[in-house]
């Protein structure tokens, strides 16, 4: 059965596979999207990692490659080419440098592996998708690296595919509470009130936190939480504020321990978030955390076999951790568990 | 590190397509493996390490050593020949290949380009408390035989020590204005350092600070691959010296500016 459709939907152009965890089944998951685009003309596939190597080069275990058929369009590393068995036809340059030479976009002109290279961040995503779109690419797959969710930022991909698997855990019930876990992360809510947009915007043209009283609507833009303006108001009463950097613990309880009402937390998106799942609990029961764009989660992925030498049962796995995804499809692929 | 200019030869007659071990002669695959069991020393432990050397890929096992090592263990040396091969034709490894530079070099190319002291920022992060590598590389009296990047005039260094949450670390990238930062990471029970440093990288992109920072990783068990697989611009492993990472970061900072 082909359950490419099921994982993603048509109007999802440009779609990041993320992972729970390293080797949680990112690329299996690749290659089962690619398998199942038949209707699908041009499909171009990159890494924000290094996809499609013969072996895990932290295990040493083998690792599925990246195939790709002829008139796909991948984004790698120019010297990455020769690392893979596809024939390959170099269309564009993105600009982008690496040690592994320029990184170029290129048709796939013979089916076979490719090894996907040379991309970090997210403006290198950016440039090879936009030239894959002058080449006429109409959807782009987005391998990501370990845990990284950089690929899933809003302003870089329109849907997002979380890969999970055995390697979370030794029991269904430990893959399924960590796999909620991260996505409690991946969907934490937009925020739905007028102004907070306004408020972002005014903290992101200054590159600082911005912060809105409840009570009289004063908005003031500073260095940080423990300013002077900006503690004037948290100690007043209920706030807003708004930062669209990075957001992790030390933030989080710096802003409680002033905040003398209750607080909106702002961020730019779930990928800003680096809470661990303790004090984000402890801040959501008297504060609120949302963020301005939201993540649009296409599907689940769920791997059975763990690269650590266990395997979990399928059925069960899908089902522990459709019950703690919050109504997305879950789906797992069927692939041999040890590719060569 | 392939910063040094000895020649890399390869014997004629060798078929870089398939490539394995050898020992008396060419193609012979001969190798020696060394292990343990939970097991005494008996004829059937004798067995079992011969079948598990079947089982690691070796034809011919035989056993050449074998001891007791007491309270139910013992200790096998084996030989056999390796079935497997490697196509080394097909290996892409990504190296850094920077120019071997004095600090004098290192120095001048910086100073000459930049105008200014780069600003670098290291730090053991995580729950990680070993600082000798971090120290080794940034501190003025350095490791084998050369000065750290305190000592460089081209450098201005923020050592932050060791259990340096991500979150600390940023907020001092924000605070300097920093061109590179240093991540230590030595403990690696559970993959620890893996989503540490995943989530470092994840937060420097986060923050909008990527595109201008050179992020480089060390530790006995990093290596480029990993660094780079991690998003890092850089990662060194064990016997790195001070002045293969003042040598890099000089050439690539000097690089991206061009």
């Amino acid at each position: 059965m082909n359950l490419t459709p099921l994982a993603l939907p048509q109007d999802a152009r440009v779609v990041a596979v993320v992972g729970c965890s390293k080797n949680a089944g990112k690329t299996t998951t690749l290659n089962a999207l690619l398998a199942g685009l038949d209707d699908v003309l041009n499909p171009g596939v990159l890494s924000i990692g290094i996809d499609g190597e013969e072996a895990d080069f932290w295990l040493g275990v083998p690792k599925p490659r990246v195939e790709v058929r002829q008139g796909d369009f991948v984004a790698t590393a120019e010297a990455a080419l020769a690392a893979g068995t596809a024939r390959i036809e170099i269309c564009a340059r993105t600009g982008g440098r690496t040690l592994l030479g320029d990184l170029v976009v290129g048709r796939v002109t013979g089916n076979g592996s490719v090894l996907l290279a040379g991309i970090r961040a997210k403006d290198d995503v950016r440039a090879a998708v936009d030239a894959m779109r002058r080449l006429g690419v109409t959807r782009v797959l987005i391998d990501g690296a370990y845990q990284r969710l950089a690929a899933a930022d809003p302003e870089v991909s329109d849907g997002t595919i979380l890969a999970t698997g055995a390697v979370l855990g030794t029991t269904v019930e430990q893959v399924a509470l960590r796999t909620q876990e991260f996505l409690q992360r991946l969907r934490v809510p937009a925020s739905d009130i007028a102004g907070d947009h306004a408020l972002m915007d005014a903290a992101r043209s200054a590159s600082r936190f911005a912060f809105r009283s409840a009570q009289d609507g004063d908005v003031v833009v500073a260095d940080s939480p423990a300013d002077p303006v900006a503690r004037r108001i948290l100690e007043s009463g209920d706030a807003v504020v708004a930062f669209p950097g990075a957001v992790g613990d030390d933030l989080l309880l710096q802003c409680a321990a002033l905040s003398a009402g209750r607080l909106r937390l702002l961020a730019q998106d779930p990928t800003r978030l680096f809470l661990s799942v303790r004090e984000a609990a402890t801040f959501q029961r008297r504060h609120a955390l949302r963020v301005i764009r939201p993540i649009r989660v296409l599907a689940v992925t769920v791997n059975p076999f763990s690269v650590l030498g266990w395997t979990l049962p399928r059925e069960a796995l899908v089902e522990a951790v459709r019950a703690k995804a919050g109504g997305l499809p879950v789906v797992s692929f069927d692939v041999h568990p040890h590719p060569t | 590190m392939t910063n040094d200019d000895s020649p890399t030869r390869i014997p004629s007659g060798i078929d870089l397509h398939a490539i394995g071990p050898y020992g008396d002669t060419l193609g012979d695959g001969i190798v020696q493996v060394s292990f343990s069991l939970p097991i005494p020393a008996s004829p059937e432990a004798r067995e079992a390490a011969r079948r598990l050397a079947v089982q690691m890929g070796l034809n011919e096992p035989q056993i050449y050593r074998e001891a007791d090592l007491g309270y139910g263990f013992s200790f096998w040396i084996v030989y056999g020949k390796c079935r497997h091969h490697v196509d080394v034709t097909r290996i892409v490894v990504p190296k850094i290949t920077s120019a071997a530079l004095s600090f004098e070099e290192i120095n001048a190319l910086v100073l000459d380009n930049a105008g200014r002291r780069l600003r670098i920022v290291g730090a053991c992060t995580g729950t990680d408390a070993h600082t000798v590598g971090i120290d080794a590389i940034l501190n003025m009296k350095g490791f084998a035989g050369e000065y750290g990047l305190e000592r460089y005039p081209a450098f201005e260094v923020f050592n932050l020590g060791s259990q340096v949450t991500n979150g600390t670390l940023l907020a001092k990238v924000r605070e300097t204005g920093a061109d590179a930062v240093l991540v230590s990471q030595v403990v690696t029970q559970k993959d620890v350092h893996l989503s540490n440093l995943a989530e470092w990288v994840d937060m420097v992109e986060a923050d909008g600070l990527r595109q201008g920072l050179l992020l480089l990783c060390g530790g006995p068990r990093i290596t480029h691959e990993v660094a780079l697989e991690l998003g890092f611009d850089a990662g060194f492993g064990a016997g790195t010296t001070p002045r293969q990472v003042a040598a890099w970061l000089a050439q690539e900072w000097v690089r991206r500016k061009k």
